[in-house]
């Protein structure tokens, strides 16, 4: 059973066998919970961010007209059975494009958040940890963070690789590092597959209280900078009461026929690992797991090679093309990958039925880059797409252009309006996007 | 206006210190007994006026950096880091730039000493500030060997952790290691496994088992048991196959459920072992005994008499078999024995339960309990537990216990607390002195534990803790040092910091075709760490890295390289070994001496289908000669090809030309592309070649200063010449990687003294190592001024 990595695509998937047939875990087993307020009960909106490193040849991309009739562009035909399941959003931009130094590396820490990061590793609270801030309670994980193992050197521009390969920040120290490994993913999701034992949770219990006190006591002695590496014990000593607590609390999760524990062995090539993750993104929302998930195809700056297009150069190489014909055809090569994954993805979404709908209607997946153009490292013009219908409040299928440099958070705020978590400011963000229903 | 002003205060300046930049006695002594003396002028005022202000003015502010509003040495040490940086770059040779006006090399060091001159007069006498390091987490590594001193046990739980962040070229830096839940779910889960471990007892399956059929007896045998009626012994020969503990396991009853019981005497070689009572089982077929016993290898005998038999004449007239049915089987007494093992050998308990676990055997279970979580949480924390941790641990296993755990379950809840707790996880340095305004010695503890994790990425051991206790270790760190350099737990250095420091830690995750497999990989981290270690273990001079003629290499190598059987033209004497790496001098006409030209490094800094001069030249800008160049900026303009096809460049070195053309690119590429050109000769896999594809290979550059050179002997000579500020570079490095936090401006003049004792002490590298240990930011802390609140 060593898997996963030389096999084709749809045997080898976690949702092997999983069709429109299966019915849907979150009806049976937890209708009762929040948003059931008589009659039919409405399905939660779902939220996730996909990104893509080293930015997109916005040529090839940008539809040249607006609205729903726009031509698909080339790069987008991955997407074309779709195209009225997701909008393309143009004009957003990170810090209104103005980064300071190293491009690549703080691309991915500003992507969620809106913040500048700095080389002493502080970032700021990303999107999707204000939404698990205020939705964590009502799942049993608050949200899943994982993505691609990162293929690079040791050097990020000069900033701490956690920025680099780092979308999710519960504070602006502490950042939520992502799961490479499908089998970590699955475990952490539906647990390892032995009966939860109540003694082990009692004991995990009565050991935090005591590390807490400790923790506690430790943090009235120490001074400012180390109160805040022991404030972030304090908090992920709370965030694992609280799953405890829930894991005990909420229903157990009940894993649609045919699914799957992976492999330990994570695939070597892009697509079946990709599709791995991203079949489990699926999974979570459609179990309820979780209703809030960061997935990072790849890392920002990757140097992944992609001997199986026949691509040897590195993505991040090939991203300074300089304009020189051949590699710009490679790296049209790997973006058009990533996409025909992403369509993966959504035709998973779009195949679990929810409701009268689809579960892809209850979702909001935004995909997209930190960097717009990446061989001249700009971070105005990003290439954003966002797919779903978000519950009945987005209006898919069209080409939207805001006014330049309109902040990338501003998107954040609307899709945290449309999630129950409104926030009123993140990062840079100068008020919810209009022209999204 | 402001800057008019002290253009003209400059100028001023200037005229006065036409002379040059002899360090000047300071007057800043006489100064301070005059208060309206004047303040000693800038005293680089006539160089920055001479090379650097037709860019650098108030009006031009080129780069963002205005030099004229820097009268006097006031004004330099309140802009330390803005001056050091342009001493660095001035020294360098980095500026002025090309085109412009170039100093002489004796006007730069000048100029560069004057400005270091006015920083160590502005030290001098007052404390130097030892920097401070955050509260560190254990990293991967220095977890699982923690664990490993700690608990006894050979098990590494960390490799599941999700990987650690680096900062500052390592992952042991203090701001980059943090904690998330997912984290913490995995030392709770580590903790768990890890004292199930240490507590397992270790008894293994019986390793000799013997029925009865092996007795040697009179009597004779019936199928499934043996009965026994006299005092004649019977007795059973085993040949346990090696020294230790075993259990003598005997199972039986007597013959009839009435009877009183059978009393045994079990012998071992004829020496009285035991007596046993049999009687009638309460529950199940029999009454069971276990008897430890410590053997040695090889042939013993156990006897068994039973000491009660109804009588001597029955018992004789006994010694046939009872018949089932009819006899007078009523008339006898007997033990009916069913079985007969030696099982063993029992593991001694491991090591670590037995540490672990020992305690007062008279003390009540509560007391027993605080003995044990007292003396094992002083050894988690690397210093002695207070009252008050230990009371909160003895409250856990009071709740344990009261919700039904025996007393070994409730500890090891508790041994599972104290290896999630913060203090653990954590390295924190409580201040002893907390009211010490100024910088001070850490506490000798804290000292034992930042060389331990320095040396050896693991707790202190016994020794150094003895010594702290005492207060004796910061007098004898030569000694100490040593010594750890000498355990085999000091491969922790050389395998978690030259990776690091080498870049080439990554090596696992490059993709170079199919060609690249696993063992040239494995191979090729091997050389340069064997490399590494060789000049730690002789204690050779740092320079070894740059030029030392040697290497370390196994088959997979050889051939790479073209060395011992595999060398191309010239036939060599040496065999090199297919598995093993063996040490072999290069030859002195050869390209290859040091590190630069390792595979792991020249792989490394390649793109996976090309070269990479850029990459190469950062690496040695980075690693050797220690000033990184900064990030590219956003909004690099492509590079423009021209519209006609034919004029299009093709070489990789004319297309970095082009790129050097831009004013925007040149500042740094003009430092960077040439160091890698030099090793344009290596592929991407470190094969030495004189082609690419068919054009032939230019490895000559010129650096920022009109140097020329050619290749890497041309590149390891500048490199030399450049030593001390390599010995500088690898200062940093190792200081960086020692006090866990990136350094400061403040950090400089500790560099400073490090590097020049090592070059005073002929560049060894113990001594560098050594000096690291006494410096100040590694031995004090800050005092209470330096905290900010």
């Amino acid at each position: 059973m060593n898997v996963l990595s030389n096999e084709p695509l749809s045997r080898r998937t976690v949702l092997r066998g999983l069709g429109a047939t299966i019915a849907l875990p979150w009806l049976e087993a937890m209708t009762p919970r929040g948003f059931a307020a008589g009659g039919a009960p409405k399905p939660p909106v779902r939220m996730a961010f996909v990104y893509v490193p080293n930015g997109i040849q916005m040529k090839q991309w940008t539809p040249a007209t607006e609205g729903a009739d726009y031509e698909l562009p080339d790069l987008l035909k991955p997407l074309a059975k779709l195209r009225g399941d997701f909008s393309v959003l143009s004009g957003l931009a990170a810090l209104q494009g103005g980064h300071d130094g190293g491009n690549h590396a703080p691309a991915m820490g500003t992507f969620l958040t809106g913040v500048q990061p700095r080389r002493d590793a502080r970032c700021g609270v990303s999107a999707d940890q204000v939404a698990a801030a205020r939705l964590g309670h009502l799942t049993r994980l608050p949200s899943l963070e994982m993505g691609c193992k990162r293929v690079g050197g040791s050097s990020c521009d000069g900033f701490p690789c956690v920025v680099s390969s780092t979308m999710s920040w519960t504070s602006p120290t502490q950042p939520l590092p992502s799961e490479p490994s499908p089998r970590a993913v699955f475990d952490r999701l539906f647990g390892t597959g032995k009966p939860t034992d109540a003694r082990q949770a009692d004991t995990r219990r009565s050991i935090l209280d005591t590390v807490g006190d400790e923790a506690a006591a430790l943090g009235r002695k120490v001074s400012t900078d180390d109160r805040h590496k022991i404030d972030e014990y304090l908090t992920s000593v709370r965030d694992v009461e609280g799953r405890i607590q829930r894991a005990e609390s909420l229903p157990v999760p009940k894993l649609p026929e045919g699914a799957v524990r992976p492999d330990e062995k994570i695939p070597s090539d892009f697509a079946p690992y990709v599709r791995l993750l991203g079949d489990l993104m699926v999974l979570a929302f459609q179990t309820d797991v979780t209703r809030v998930c960061s997935f990072i195809f790849d890392s920002e700056q990757s140097v992944r090679s992609y001997p199986e297009l026949g691509v040897k150069a590195a993505h991040h190489n090939l991203s300074h093309h300089g304009g020189k014909e051949d590699m710009v055809k490679q790296i049209l090569q790997i973006e058009r990958h990533h996409l025909t994954q992403f369509a993966h993805v959504l035709n998973r979404l779009k195949t679990v039925r929810e409701g009268s709908g689809t579960l892809l209607d209850n979702c909001m997946i935004a995909y997209g880059s930190g960097l717009g153009d990446g061989d001249r490292h700009d971070h105005k013009d990003l290439p954003i797409l966002l797919a779903g219908k978000g519950g009945g409040s987005l209006k898919p299928g069209r080409h939207v252009r805001y006014p330049a440099n309109t902040p990338l958070t501003n998107l954040w705020l609307s899709m945290l309006d449309r999630v129950g978590a409104p926030a009123a400011r993140l990062g840079d963000s100068t008020g919810p996007l209009k022209s999204l229903d | 206006m402001r800057s008019l002003r002290y253009s003209l205060l400059l100028t001023f300046a200037g005229l006065v210190l036409s002379g040059g930049f002899s360090v000047r006695p300071a007057p800043v002594a006489a100064q301070l007994e005059t208060p309206r003396a004047e303040p000693a002028p800038n005293p680089g005022a006539a160089f920055v006026k001479k090379y650097c202000l037709s860019c650098h003015d108030g009006t031009k502010k080129k780069g963002d950096l205005d030099l004229s509003v820097y009268p006097d040495e006031a004004s330099l040490v309140a802009g330390r880091k803005v001056w050091s940086n342009a001493a660095k770059a001035v020294r360098d040779g980095e500026m002025p730039p090309k085109g412009a006006p170039q100093p002489t090399a004796d006007e730069r060091d000048a100029f560069a000493e004057a400005v270091r001159g006015v920083f160590r007069r502005a030290d001098a006498g007052k404390p130097r500030d030892p920097g401070r390091t955050t509260v560190r987490r254990l990293n991967r590594a220095e977890y699982n060997n923690t664990i490993r001193d700690l608990c006894m046990i050979e098990f590494e739980p960390a490799d599941n952790f999700p990987a650690d962040d680096a900062s500052h070229g390592f992952d042991n830096n203090a701001d980059a290691l943090s904690l998330s839940p997912l984290l913490l779910e995995r030392y709770l889960d580590a903790a768990e496994a890890v004292v199930g471990r240490t507590l397992a007892t270790g008894k293994k399956e019986p390793a000799v088992r013997v029925g009865f059929t092996q007795f040697i007896t009179k009597n004779t045998q019936v199928p499934y048991r043996l009965l026994v009626f006299t005092s004649e012994p019977v007795a059973a020969t085993f040949r346990p196959a090696a020294d230790g503990d075993y259990v003598v396991r005997l199972e039986g009853k007597p013959l009839r459920k009435d009877d009183p019981p059978a009393e045994v005497l079990v012998s071992i070689d004829g020496k009285e072992l035991k007596r046993v009572s049999f009687a009638w089982p309460e529950k199940g077929a029999y009454t069971k005994f276990e008897i430890p016993v410590t053997l040695t290898k090889g042939k013993h005998r156990v006897s068994l008499a039973l000491l009660n038999p109804a009588d001597e004449l029955e018992a004789k007239k006994a010694a046939y078999p009872p018949r089932v049915e009819g006899g007078n089987k009523e008339n006898f007494r007997g033990l009916e024995l069913h079985a007969i093992d030696l099982a063993g050998p029992t593991d001694d308990p491991p090591e670590g339960r037995r540490r672990i676990l020992a305690c007062d055997p008279k003390a009540e279970p509560r007391e027993q309990a605080s003995e044990i979580l007292t003396r094992f949480a002083g050894r988690a924390f690397r210093r002695p537990a207070t009252a008050e941790e230990v009371e909160r641990y003895l409250k856990l296993y009071d709740r344990s216990r009261a919700a039904g755990q025996t007393f070994e379950a409730a500890i090891a809840t508790c041994l599972q607390a104290i290896l999630v707790s913060p203090n653990f996880l954590f390295r924190v340095e409580l201040d002893d002195r907390p009211r010490e305004k100024g910088p001070h010695p850490v506490s000798e503890c804290h000292l034992a534990s930042r060389l331990s994790y320095f040396l050896w990425s693991s707790m202190p051991d016994e020794e150094l803790l003895a010594l702290a206790s005492k207060g004796e270790l910061s007098k004898t760190l030569d000694a100490q040092v040593k010594r750890m350099l000498a355990d085999p737990r000091s491969d922790a250095f050389v395998e978690n910091f030259a990776p690091q420091w080498l870049e080439i830690a990554n090596i696992a995750r490059v993709s170079r075709g199919p060609q690249f497999e696993v063992r040239l990989r494995e191979s090729m981290t091997r050389e340069s760490l064997l490399f590494f270690d060789h000049v730690l273990r002789e204690n050779r001079p740092i320079t070894d890295f740059l030029d030392g003629r040697y290497t370390f290499v196994n088959d997979r190598l050889a051939r790479l390289y073209g060395l011992g059987q595999h060398a191309r033209g010239k036939k060599s004497d040496a065999v090199i070994p297919e598995h093993a790496f063996i040490k072999v001098a290069l030859p002195a006409d050869g390209p290859r001496a040091g590190v630069l030209t390792h595979a792991s490094v020249l792989t490394m800094t390649s793109a996976p289908d090309r070269t990479s001069p850029v990459k190469r030249g950062i690496w040695v800008l980075e690693n050797v000669l220690g000033s990184p160049p900064p990030p590219p900026p956003a909004d690099v303009p492509p590079l423009d090809q021209p519209a006609d096809p034919k004029a299009r460049v093709e070489t990789l070195r004319a297309r970095l030309e082009l790129h050097r053309g831009k004013a925007a690119c040149a500042a740094c590429h003009a430092k960077i592309d040439p160091l890698g050109f030099a090793l344009e000769k290596f592929d991407v896999l470190g094969q030495f070649r004189e082609t690419d594809g068919k054009k032939p290979i230019d490895d000559a550059g010129e650096l920022p200063d009109g140097t020329k050179f050619r290749g890497p002997d041309g590149l390891r000579k500048i490199l030399l010449e450049r030593k001390d500020r390599f010995a500088r570079c690898l200062t940093e490095k190792l200081l960086t990687y020692a006090l866990g936090r990136g350094l400061g401006d403040y950090d400089a003049p500790t560099v400073d003294a490090i590097a020049a004792a090592v070059a005073k002490d002929d560049y060894l590298f113990r001594t560098l190592i050594l000096e690291v240990v006494k410096s100040d930011p590694f031995r004090l802390r800050r005092g209470t001024k330096g905290d900010k609140p």
